[in-house]
């Protein structure tokens, strides 16, 4: 049996909320969404659950079907599929005053982001934060690391060379200035530490 | 389980700034991290170092006051 949810108008977490308690009592359920987020966030349930997903597009809205065997039992939070975020670090120094404590700042801040279990999606380097990404940097391992997470890293080319360092970067991409306005665009929160 | 590191605490960020110059000066691996939470210090920056380079340390620093060293766990 197929339980029917109109879920427009409603905001994240609502229909992935309802569509759980759908689930709970039905194999089956279709839900009509009015947005593309909320179609997103349901076949991210979709997929913690094992759940087939299927989505129409249909007028302005979207339906969507989910069906599976057994119990709603995977996890699901709005956090998880929240949008990109992106760290920018616009100089070496962490907020603006006093440089020498900038400096130290940064590098706990940036061996603080590799530390914590939600890592952001991008780190983007540019004017003097650049050299933050040079091989002899004291931060270079830890950004090392957090590339290694899967972190992506996105330096200026044009700042690489004005800063004579183009020989030094040990990681990441050497980007320029379309990337990044379109990584700034895209992102859902950008952090300037 | 233990880890391989020990942190060195201070009073003041300018302490910090003291002890980073002179281990810089030297070939001792160190990196400057925020003091984890599970410790208390005046000031919220703190160097981490092996602690193999406890002795090594404790000597390079010896003339920076109020310096606390604690192993992490």
């Amino acid at each position: 049996m197929t339980k029917q949810i109109d879920a427009r108008g409603l905001q994240c977490p609502q229909p992935v909320v309802l569509a759980k308690k759908g689930l709970l009592e039905f194999n089956e359920i279709t839900i009509i969404v009015d947005n593309e987020i909320a179609g997103k966030n349901l076949e991210k349930l979709a997929k913690s659950l094992n759940a087939e997903f299927e989505i129409k597009n249909i007028d302005e809205n979207f339906e969507i079907k989910i069906s599976q065997d057994g119990n709603a039992s995977g996890d699901y939070s709005c956090k998880i599929i929240s949008g990109k975020t992106v760290i920018v670090f616009k100089s070496e120094f962490m907020g603006s005053g006093d440089n020498e404590l900038g400096r130290l700042l940064m590098k706990a801040y940036i061996h603080t982001i590799g530390e914590t279990n939600i890592k952001p999606d991008m780190l983007v380097f540019y004017n003097a934060g650049v050299k933050l990404t040079v091989n002899n940097s004291d931060t270079v391992d830890d950004l090392k690391s957090l590339q290694n997470a899967g972190v992506k890293i996105i330096i200026c080319g044009t700042c690489v060379k004005f800063y004579n360092l183009k020989n030094d970067i040990g990681l990441g991409d050497v980007s320029n200035m379309y990337d990044i306005s379109n990584i700034l665009l895209e992102a859902d929160k950008i952090i300037y530490p | 389980m233990k880890s391989d590191y020990s942190v060195a605490l201070f009073q003041n960020v300018s302490s910090v700034l003291k002890a980073e110059k002179k281990l810089k000066a030297t070939d001792v691996k160190f990196k400057i991290i925020p003091v984890p939470k599970s410790i208390s210090s005046d000031c919220g920056l703190c160097i981490r170092f092996l602690i193999q380079n406890n002795d090594k340390i404790r000597m390079l620093l010896n003339d920076i006051e109020n310096i606390e060293y604690r192993d992490l766990n």
